[in-house]
């Protein structure tokens, strides 16, 4: 790289007054001399100048029908974003899992006809085992979920009303009264903002029939209208943590990514699972879901100390 | 924050629509902007600056006053676009390399041959239009730098915060953006440098 080349790196940067105090000598030497880069500055002056005068003034009408739209996200029950820390029962929470995913693919009329019913459960199973690393206990997780996938799919279709909102039964649930009760708050807190048709997440503790003996799974959920970009958000985020290489996420993430944009997944939901290291990379983590999904209301979190892995469900209206 | 902001920021997380209104009164405009100079379009920019709004509106509960409520607002607006931009189309990226050429909707301004005379209103215009074609081919990662360090006039530390990016990012990208900015219209128009180098010395801009 020659002389120039450098200082046309910070030519932009100079014209902005974002150069450090020294740098700005520096240059404005070299532009007194040279006059290849001070045309260069000149050229690019004169498009900053064309670019400072687009803007546009806002169409006619557009307080008046924002207005309108304003009072009717007002009115609409409650907080639209809802978001919940979900407490379950270690036995159940399998279960759980599997009640949301399909009660999302139903209403999504994924399962519509008995006949269709497998191919979406493949996709999950697929998709499911996709994620699974070398680590045993992942590979286990991954299987154990499509598993139940499938299961509590075919039984769907047997059974209950296919239609929109449909009775799921659960299969792997111990019935007591409470537990009962704390699924149907927890599927009526999803169905509200499903209606709302709004982004949520939901971390919610779940149970110790994952990875590890000790370890905690933790879900974390996000219903959007459009999964690859969530996705896309996501690694983002994750590369800009400081995990070593062998920890790291991102390669899980691409492929999921890849699977969505070649459409060699064919459903409407996506499930990653996530580890992070520590602490510091997991608060980091929900520092940034905090700042990149910013029209999301997060409420709570659970501690980092409880958790070792969480699991990301995205599903894509 | 002022007291006046932060007063109209508790109203409005408590569902007071007026008070949101005055509230992004000063920021619409360049909400809608960022809109428009991302998708192009008027119709498509009123519709999603107002999502963007009132997606802020239902959510300033959560606004924490960690950033900038303008910084926080345009980081909402950039990301719905984005959004609706992968969605309408998957390869809406136009690079450098395939250039302007490839795009069947690039319509080269033509430029007068000769010097047009004393009206610098009519240069100007003509070159504000250059400007803004040239920017709809960048790539949607060059446009949104540009639309807010040039559109918006915000610093590199608050675009890096819009778009969480690092800081030392968005300086190259600047760069680059511009850069590229400037090949697709030297590229296409063989007159622009001498139109600028004239403009620059009549405005004794050089």
């Amino acid at each position: 790289m020659n002389r120039c080349d450098e200082y046309l790196e910070n030519l932009s940067a100079y014209l902005d007054s974002e150069l450090p105090e020294n740098s700005i000598k520096d240059i404005e030497e070299h532009l007194n001399k040279c006059e290849k880069c001070s045309e260069e500055l000149s050229i690019l002056k004169t498009i900053v100048s064309a670019l400072n005068e687009l803007e546009e003034e806002l169409p006619d009408g557009f307080e008046t029908s924002l207005h309108k739209r304003l009072e009717e996200a007002g009115t609409k029950s409650g907080v639209k974003i809802r978001f919940g820390k979900v407490r379950l029962f270690a036995q159940i929470a399998a279960g759980f899992v599997i009640v949301l995913c399909l009660g999302f693919a139903i209403r999504a009329g994924l399962m519509r006809t008995g006949g269709k019913t497998a191919a979406p459960a493949a996709d999950m199973a697929s998709v499911s085992s996709m994620q699974s690393t070398a680590e045993d206990g992942f590979e286990a997780a991954g299987a154990m979920s499509a598993r139940s996938v499938v299961t509590g799919t075919s039984r769907s279709s047997n059974g209950a009303d296919d239609d929109t909102g449909a009775e799921v039964e659960f299969y792997a649930a111990d019935k007591s009264a409470k537990k009962e009760e704390i699924i149907s708050e927890s599927m009526a807190e999803i169905q509200k903002a499903e209606d709302s048709g709004e982004m949520m997440i939901t971390f919610s503790d779940a149970a110790p029939y994952t990875f590890k003996k000790d370890g905690q799974d933790t879900l974390v959920k996000i219903t959007a209208d459009d999964a690859q970009s969530v996705l896309e958000r996501i690694i983002e985020i994750e590369t800009g943590l400081n995990q070593d290489e062998q920890h790291s996420n991102i390669a899980g993430l691409n492929k999921m990514l890849n699977a969505v944009n070649t459409e060699t997944y064919g459903g409407n939901q996506i499930e990653v699972k996530l580890l992070y290291v520590n602490d510091e990379t997991w608060n980091e983590f929900l520092t940034k879901m905090q700042v990149v999904f910013p029209e999301v209301y997060i409420e709570s979190a659970p501690k980092a100390e409880d958790i070792e892995y969480i699991r990301i469900e995205i599903i894509e209206e | 924050m002022d007291s006046a902001e932060k007063n109209l920021i508790e109203l409005s997380a408590k569902g007071n629509v007026e008070a949101f209104e005055t509230l992004v009164q000063a920021h619409q405009k360049r909400v809608y902007n960022i809109a428009l100079r991302m998708t192009k379009d008027p119709d498509d920019a009123q519709e999603l600056s107002q999502d963007a709004l009132v997606r802020a509106f239902v959510a300033i509960k959560k606004f924490r006053g960690e950033s900038s409520f303008s910084t926080w607002l345009y980081r909402i607006t950039m990301n719905v676009c984005t959004d609706f931009l992968r969605k309408r189309n998957k390869a809406v990226v136009v690079s450098l390399e395939q250039g302007a050429a490839g795009n069947e909707n690039y319509n080269p301004v033509q430029l007068p041959e000769k010097s047009p005379g004393p009206d610098e209103l009519t240069e100007k215009k003509q070159l504000k239009e250059m400007v803004k074609q040239a920017m709809d081919l960048l790539s949607v990662e060059h446009r949104q730098v540009l639309i807010l360090r040039d559109l918006m006039d915000l610093t590199y530390k608050d675009i890096a915060n819009t778009l969480n990016v690092n800081e030392g990012t968005i300086k190259s990208r600047i760069n680059r953006a511009r850069d590229a900015l400037k090949h697709i219209i030297i590229d296409r128009e063989e007159l622009f440098k001498d139109y600028v180098v004239k403009l620059n010395r009549r405005e004794g801009n050089s």
